[in-house]
């Protein structure tokens, strides 16, 4: 992969609260590692707790300075001759620049991100000036495109309106069209549909893969919902009790599941097809997801597996293996299981 | 269900909300709930489904008399609710019990579980007398919903979501209610956990004969879950019927589309094809008479324009309220 197709390249990241050595708490994430190709749309599966909001987070650089972050973060140019920036070693001011311009986010609830007593006429124009040179009668034009764009009805109308007589559906509109007003090459997107109705989710997943084909962004989706997941993702990655547990390219991850865990989440859907059936249970995983303090040695995933074997998961942490083309897995006995 | 016996009974519910007219501008009258009828049989889970808005959870808060209703009837095993003085009700409110949809918000922080649990026995002394002291009683609910009896002493916030829900689900079972309304139950929980907590309604329903309105916005859920489920619609039910009829011949074209609109792994989006669905744009004025779905509806006729509200009988217990009979619309 040369530098101009990739986007975003994550190395080694790690992140943990809490009081510093001898007695500090296990990372909440460690050693994740992955990248994000220009027009790809990777997804961020796992339950909570499993780190997915902690990676978006560091990639922002939105963590409280309390953390401690190892690691490196790379920004890749557009064009060959541009640097490549680590946005983990940029000074406060650098880092500004490149948040809402370069990398932008879209969070779950969107009513908590907006400013109820301004108007969203007033609030788009401000992060549009902040962007650009632009006068405030250019920004409220602009504005209005931004919002048409992202498949708002009456876009002046809505301009002067105020956050509390949107819908849900078209807060979470309003937020991708402000994410969108500095233009990113990359959009983190952090559930942005759990808090929407299945028809407004629809839209929204809609406007996300148009977005993506109209401007070449690249989208980083984190969701808990495989079925949600496999409506828009290029690339598929699982991540349990703050590890990567499995990365693959969207086909090969729902043709071909490696890892038990993975299996494990699909099953625990409920499915158009469990329903034609008239099939009443699903299944479960026993247990839940240990707590910080409680992470297994091994495989964590262990304790809950029900292909683990005791002499061979319960030490070691094992490592990402390959299982295919383009799919990485943490299980040391992904082919047993497959086969 | 060898005989059916009616648990709850709805008969024409309205709620509408009135703001008054005040320093020159007019008053407004939003009807929220519009001539709502439906029943439920014991051991029944109907499901009532439909976008934020719609009603579903008022309608639920008008079941259980946290709200009152502007005309219309409930009744809870042949005692009519609305109309009761609050004094005359509070015996009846054991009978019918609600789980919330984040039960970190519905439990008092500073209680523990014994406390959560023993709180309605207390207020109600009847059920101490018929069923056995409190201790074993909070052990026995306990049991019932899969937790260890040792979690008495801890406080809510040292559960996990699911072990919550549990608990939530745990203080319902505990006044042996006649009727449960789950308001969006499940809808804060993970994928896992929300199977854990799917399967334990199912299972408590085989087990204890449970009767349970079951309010979701997630159709998948309500598919597995649901006998029967009704969707609504600005305020009114557009469709009743049976799960499985509902899932594979829907009668009511808003009804297909959101069928249409339920993620599915395999299924890979494509641009520009999402379901036609009611915007905001296309608001229809309410009491006009017509179908509320008849703007976004690629099969509305002139007759939806007056028509349409109203459930008929289409085959045995498919109630619809399209006026097209005629149409043959995808299922699942």
């Amino acid at each position: 992969m040369t530098t101009r197709d990739t986007v975003l390249e994550v190395d080694g990241l790690s992140v943990g609260f809490g009081p510093q050595a001898p007695n500090a708490l296990p990372p909440v994430i460690e050693d994740v590692s992955f990248s994000v190709r220009r027009g790809e749309i990777v997804c961020l599966v796992g339950e909570s707790s499993s780190g997915k909001s902690v990676t978006s987070l560091a990639l922002m650089g939105l963590l409280p300075p309390s953390a401690r972050i190892t690691g490196e973060i790379m920004l890749h140019g557009r064009e060959a001759g541009e640097p490549s920036l680590d946005l983990l070693q940029l000074s406060r001011r650098a880092r500004n620049r490149i948040r809402g311009h370069r990398i932008s986010m879209v969070f779950q609830d969107p009513m908590n991100c907006l400013d109820p007593i301004f108007s969203i006429g007033n609030q788009l124009v401000e992060i549009l000036r902040w962007h650009n040179a632009l006068s405030r009668v250019e920004a409220w034009r602009q504005g209005i495109g931004y919002l048409h764009a992202v498949g708002i009805n009456q876009p002046d109308v809505c301009m002067k309106r105020m956050p509390h007589e949107l819908s849900g559906g078209m807060r979470q509109r309003v937020m991708i069209a402000m994410a969108l007003a500095g233009k990113p090459e990359l959009l983190i997107a952090d559930e942005p549909t759990t808090a929407l109705d299945v028809t407004v989710q629809a839209q929204v997943l809609d406007l996300l893969l148009r977005l993506r084909t109209q401007t070449g962004m690249s989208v980083i989706f984190i969701t808990h919902n495989l079925a949600v997941a496999s409506r828009i993702a290029d690339r598929i990655i699982v991540m349990y009790a703050g590890q990567i547990v499995e990365n693959s390219s969207a086909e090969s991850f729902f043709t071909r599941p490696a890892m038990p865990y993975s299996r494990a989440l699909l099953d625990a859907l409920p499915t158009v097809d469990m329903i034609r059936q008239g099939q009443k249970r699903l299944k479960t995983i026993s247990g839940n997801v240990p707590g910080l303090a409680e992470r297994p040695a091994g495989c964590r995933f262990f304790p809950r597996c029900v292909h683990g074997v005791a002499a061979m998961c319960d030490s070691g942490s094992p490592v990402l293996q390959s299982a295919g083309a383009d799919h990485l897995v943490r299980c040391r006995r992904w082919e047993e299981i497959s086969a | 269900m060898t005989v059916q016996e009616t648990i709850l009974s709805v008969r024409n519910l309205n709620k509408v909300y009135e703001t008054p007219a005040a320093w020159g501008r007019a008053g407004t009258r939003t009807h929220v709930v519009h001539d709502v009828s439906f029943d439920i049989q014991r051991g029944e889970i109907l499901g009532l489904m439909g976008e934020s808005g719609s009603g579903k959870t008022t309608i639920g808060r008008l079941i259980l008399q946290l709200l009152h209703a502007t005309s219309g009837q409930v009744a809870l095993e042949g005692c009519d609710l609305c109309g009761m003085t609050t004094q005359a009700l509070r015996p009846l409110r054991a009978r019918m019990q609600m789980i919330f949809q984040d039960p970190l918000f519905a439990f008092n922080p500073r209680h523990t579980v014994h406390q959560i649990l023993g709180t309605p026995l207390r207020l109600h002394p009847e059920l101490v007398e018929r069923h056995g002291p409190v201790d074993e009683q909070i052990r026995h609910v306990l049991s019932q919903v899969g937790l260890p009896a040792d979690v008495v002493h801890r406080y809510p916030k040292a559960f996990s979501g699911g072990q919550r829900q549990r608990i939530g689900i745990a203080r319902a079972l505990i006044m042996r209610p006649s009727l449960i309304v789950a308001d969006e139950a499940t809808s804060a929980l993970d994928v896992c956990v929300q199977a854990q907590i799917l399967n334990l309604l199912l299972d408590l329903r085989d087990e204890l004969d449970l009767t349970i309105l079951f309010i979701a916005h997630d159709l998948t859920a309500m598919g597995l879950v649901c006998d029967r489920v009704a969707v609504m619609l600005r305020g009114r039910i557009v469709e009743i019927a049976p799960t499985s009829e509902l899932f594979s011949r829907p009668r009511h074209p808003y009804t297909a589309s959101l069928l249409q609109a339920i993620p599915r792994i395999g299924t890979k989006a494509m641009p520009g094809v999402a379901p036609c669905m009611p915007g905001k744009g296309t608001q229809v004025q309410d009491g006009d008479g017509g179908c509320p779905f008849r703007m976004s509806c690629r099969w509305a006729v002139a007759q939806c324009a007056h028509n349409g509200t109203a459930l008929r009988l289409l085959e045995k217990d498919h109630w619809s309220a399209c006026v097209r009979e005629d149409l043959d619309l995808p299922g699942l």
